[in-house]
């Protein structure tokens, strides 16, 4: 299994804390956001990835992805890849002090 | 002078002798002075920390009267550090305040002949990550840093320690901040900022409790929630 957590105002829009997806293959980022926003469509009747990613696909401002604890920006960016066992989290930080 | 054993008779009460003795042998360089570092230098004053040094440029503005604590409207158009160190000293006068009027820069506290070593930890309370990485390189292994960012009902909270947690460069690797003005309110900067000044006591007892995890926190709902880092 996959585990999506959504944190702040993304969980706050959707309802919803965490998702569970069981892939059957190794996933690239956009494709583990697509199945997730499948099992929340099916679940809750709402979108989700027009918050993190812009229409051309690349990430929005103020983003973070983390795979197992580790921001994907500061590795592979949208190209890594997620496997069965991983943590996903997927959360807008707070940026003023 | 009011007694330091009068004033702290609460605190020893909770954590002894010793750990009051280290907060006020400990020098903390507080970069922001706005709504996070009004309330954790208020708390860090109040918790007997011996020195607190100041940093920031910024003067006050009618839009930061909503949770910038330190502040009222006789300020607006005053420096931040001015202010914030007359009435940080009214408090009990104990601690030493060093306002530092200026932008942060990793050379800040050897610019004003302080070096490094004289530095217990650091503590971010700035507005935009720019600056934040600037004041990360000012971190050295004997020292810490304590983060924390807010924005709307939410912010998060974590510790970082040079080459024993992941950095704040990584953890934000190529992030940028919202454009426009920040939304955020008084109670997310008061809940964030007061999780910040314990960390930072942990960290000047060399126990913290946010190495290597984020602490989320989530007003809307009350939900605090850790994020383990690698």
């Amino acid at each position: 299994m996959i585990t999506i957590n959504f944190y702040t105002t993304l969980r706050l829009m959707l309802k919803c804390r965490e998702i569970e997806i069981n892939p059957s293959r190794e996933l690239s980022v956009p494709e583990l956001l697509e199945q997730a926003e499948t099992v929340i469509e099916e679940k809750l009747s709402k979108k989700f990835i027009w918050k993190l990613l812009e229409a051309d696909g690349t990430l929005k401002r103020g983003t973070i992805i983390m795979i197992n604890g580790k921001n994907i920006l500061d590795s592979k960016g949208l190209s890594c890849t997620i496997s069965d066992g991983d943590v996903i989290a997927l959360f807008p930080p707070g940026g003023g002090g | 002078m009011i007694g330091r054993d009068e004033v702290f008779s609460r605190h020893t009460a909770i954590w002894g002798d010793d750990k009051q003795q280290a907060l006020e042998e400990a020098t903390v360089l507080v970069a922001g002075v706005g709504g996070l570092g009004s309330f954790v230098c208020q708390t860090l004053v109040r918790s007997g920390v011996g020195c607190l040094i100041l940093v920031d440029g910024g003067i006050v503005d009618p839009p930061d009267l909503n949770r910038q604590i330190l502040y009222t409207r006789a300020d607006i158009g005053r420096f931040k550090v001015d202010i914030a160190a007359e009435r940080l000293l009214a408090i009990h006068g104990l601690t030493t305040i060093v306002p530092l009027n200026q932008r942060i820069s990793a050379d800040t506290p050897l610019q004003h002949g302080l070096p490094p070593g004289k530095i217990s930890g650091l503590v971010d309370c700035l507005d935009n990550y720019n600056s934040r990485f600037l004041l990360e390189q000012m971190l050295t292994e004997e020292m810490f840093l304590v983060h924390g960012g807010v924005q709307e009902t939410y912010g998060q909270v974590t510790t970082i320690l040079k080459n024993r947690t992941p950095s704040l460069k990584s953890l934000y690797a190529n992030i940028e901040n919202p454009e426009g003005p920040m939304a955020v309110c008084s109670q997310a900067v008061a809940s964030i900022s007061s999780l910040m000044s314990m960390e930072v006591l942990n960290n000047i007892w060399g126990l913290p409790r946010l190495n290597g995890s984020l602490l989320i926190v989530e007003l809307s709902d009350f939900t605090f929630s850790k994020i383990a880092l690698s």
